[in-house]
């Protein structure tokens, strides 16, 4: 039996539309708009995937080709033995899907009764159904909200409530859109927390999308980094970070302050020569340097003896890590970075 | 999907109705026997006294034709069924539904057979009535019979009309073509016989006289061929729908590009 529990090999996804109104059926133009580029790649049963990509990358629409809401323009995309645009109940019955800010619940009627009337569409076993629904309302802090209606509930509570509608069946595979989206921290704690939980002791395969990269360090070993429709970064999340798991922080210089002493080759220069000062990287008002921990302090000294202004320097996080990816691979495009 | 599931689809369509408890007065008083006391004053006052077509249609009957066309005309309405799949496709909620093991037809089908659940009391009511003092048991059952397949075949009509959601920017144009033609090609205006003869046929063999007017006749007039034709028009109408509701769904699925996140 293989241990693949989801394999896209040389997947295209291209949206065809109008350019603008035409009365006639033939001679109206249209656009094609690729949205996913021949992508390819295998995630393992148990596996935890972060997705990650600015704006219109193309997360949304390769997680609904797995889902089996798109059909691939061109290649394949196999989930458990699936062709997902099938969408057999037998495929559907195995995975969990939640889109952030859309709920499947009834606006007007308890929490409760979407529950209980999922539970028959999913033919799920009574026992299962009640140790299910124990375990996630008691991790989710759900059972004061049951009784009430949806329309009632917060968005934190309504989020949580379609998160623990999409596990309820015990799927192999979770598939979360921004499940965090516009959430209260301790919600989003509970949610990654418990996500956790369920990959590490039930196996459940998790694909999560989220722009918070607390969310993909919380919960996911993999990354995944789309960039206009292809994979740009897949690999463990921990060897996405240029500096390999160095503490690595960022220090603002104004470029102004820089440009009037002519200081910048000099300070590339000596930033190349100190170990751990490995880039500098110039904006267009703005010079940010990456160093580690241990030349922080040399740096830093530099920095007031030639009485550059400098200000607080920040830990890089994942966002920074990802900020430079995609910048670097527009330059290396050839794109012109317009908006920064 | 399983029966268990429909059913718990079927209840959880009844409940959200029956919550709107305001929404059920004035479906139940208002919009109901505000039209049926404006059509006995127009027949009575106005329209029988003089008319030729005293011979086709007692004013009892009209009355009791009217009664039935008004109940079914509440219970067939689809005008919820298009509101709420425009509102998934425009808002990209349908995508929630996409992921679940029972599809949105069957879906939507279970929640529109829930929410009319309560709408079959006044048909009933009318069909009792008409046992009791027409003595007329023929007339009732075979009205309460054809009350399911009307439903069957509104629910086509609805989903159909519901399925161009996708080429419009909003529903009204959708929702204004559901309302007019379930009030002016059903019957629920007029009985067929009332029609001029060149439009006859269309009253008689349109798809929404099925829904509403088709039942209503057939309490009133109760017959062998009336049955027989309007059995085959069941037939006819579900199939020619069940079709078209395939192919646009098949259309859709290409069309439909949703939004990102």
């Amino acid at each position: 039996m293989t241990d693949k529990s989801i394999v896209v090999s040389g997947v295209s996804k291209s949206y065809v539309r109008r350019q603008g109104f035409s009365f006639g059926l033939f001679n109206s133009k249209v656009d094609k708009f690729v949205a996913i580029d021949d992508i390819s790649f295998v995630v393992k049963k148990g596996e935890t995937v972060g997705l990650v990509g600015a704006n219109g990358a193309g997360k949304s629409t390769l997680l609904k080709m797995i889902c089996g809401i798109h059909r691939p323009t061109s290649g394949e995309v196999s989930v458990l033995g699936f062709e997902p645009a099938r969408r057999k109940p037998a495929y559907l019955s195995k995975i969990g899907v939640v889109f952030g800010h859309k709920s499947s619940l009834w606006w007007d009627l308890a929490a409760k009764i979407s529950f209980d009337t999922y539970r028959d569409v999913y033919t799920m076993d009574k026992c299962v159904y009640e140790k299910n629904r124990e375990e996630l309302f008691s991790a989710l802090g759900l059972r004061a909200v049951l009784d009430r209606p949806v329309r009632n509930l917060s968005l934190g509570e309504r989020v949580k409530c379609e998160i623990a509608l999409s596990l309820m069946h015990s799927p192999q595979i979770l598939l979360l859109d921004e499940p965090t989206l516009g959430l209260d921290v301790e919600s989003k704690f509970q949610i990654r927390d418990y996500l956790n939980y369920r990959s590490a002791e039930h196996g459940t395969t998790l694909i999560l999308t989220s722009h918070d990269s607390l969310d993909i360090q919380a919960c996911c070993r993999r990354l995944v980094v789309l960039d206009r429709g292809r994979v740009g970064y897949d690999g463990p999340l921990s060897d996405f970070s240029r500096c390999g798991g160095i503490s690595v922080y960022c220090i603002g210089l104004r470029n102004k302050d820089v440009l009037v002493y002519g200081r910048l080759q000099e300070l590339q220069a000596v930033l190349s020569r100190a170990d751990g000062c490995g880039y500098v990287r110039v904006d267009k008002d703005v010079v940010r340097l990456e160093v580690s921990s241990r030349a922080r302090c040399f740096v830093e000294g530099y920095l007031s003896q030639k009485k550059i202004y400098y200000w607080d320097s920040v830990k890089k996080s994942l966002d920074d890590s990802f900020l430079n990816f995609i910048r670097n691979s527009r330059e290396a495009g050839g794109e012109e970075d317009g908006d920064e | 999907m399983s029966a268990k599931g429909a059913m718990s689809l079927v209840k959880a369509g009844f409940l959200s109705v029956y919550c709107d408890r305001s929404m059920l007065v004035v479906d139940f008083f208002i919009a109901t026997s505000v039209p049926f006391i404006i059509q006995l004053l127009i027949w009575s006052r106005a329209v029988f006294p003089e008319n030729e077509l005293q011979k086709t249609y007692a004013l009892s009957e009209i009355y009791l034709y009217y009664a039935a066309a008004l109940a079914l005309n509440r219970l067939n309405n689809a005008y919820d069924l298009i509101a709420r799949i425009s509102g998934h496709v425009s808002h990209g909620l349908i995508e929630c539904f996409q992921v679940k093991p029972v599809s949105y037809m069957l879906y939507n089908a279970a929640l529109f057979f829930g929410e009319s659940l309560l709408y079959y009391v006044p048909p009933f009511i009318v069909a009792v009535f008409v046992v009791f003092y027409k003595g007329e048991v023929v007339g009732a059952v075979g009205f309460l019979c054809l009350l399911l397949l009307s439903q069957v075949l509104c629910f086509l009509l609805g989903y159909a009309i519901a399925a161009f959601v996708y080429w419009t920017v909003k529903p009204d144009a959708l929702l204004s073509l559901n309302v007019i033609m379930f009030s002016a090609a059903s019957g629920a205006l007029l009985p067929v016989a009332f029609w001029p003869g060149w439009l006859q046929p269309a009253m008689r063999y349109n798809p929404f006289r099925l829904a509403i007017g088709g039942p209503a006749e057939f309490l009133v007039k109760p017959s062998m061929s009336l049955a027989l034709e309007l059995l085959s028009l069941y037939v006819y109408w579900g199939a020619a729908l069940l079709i078209c509701v395939f192919v646009v769904s098949k259309v859709v699925r290409v069309k439909y590009a949703g939004a990102g996140g």
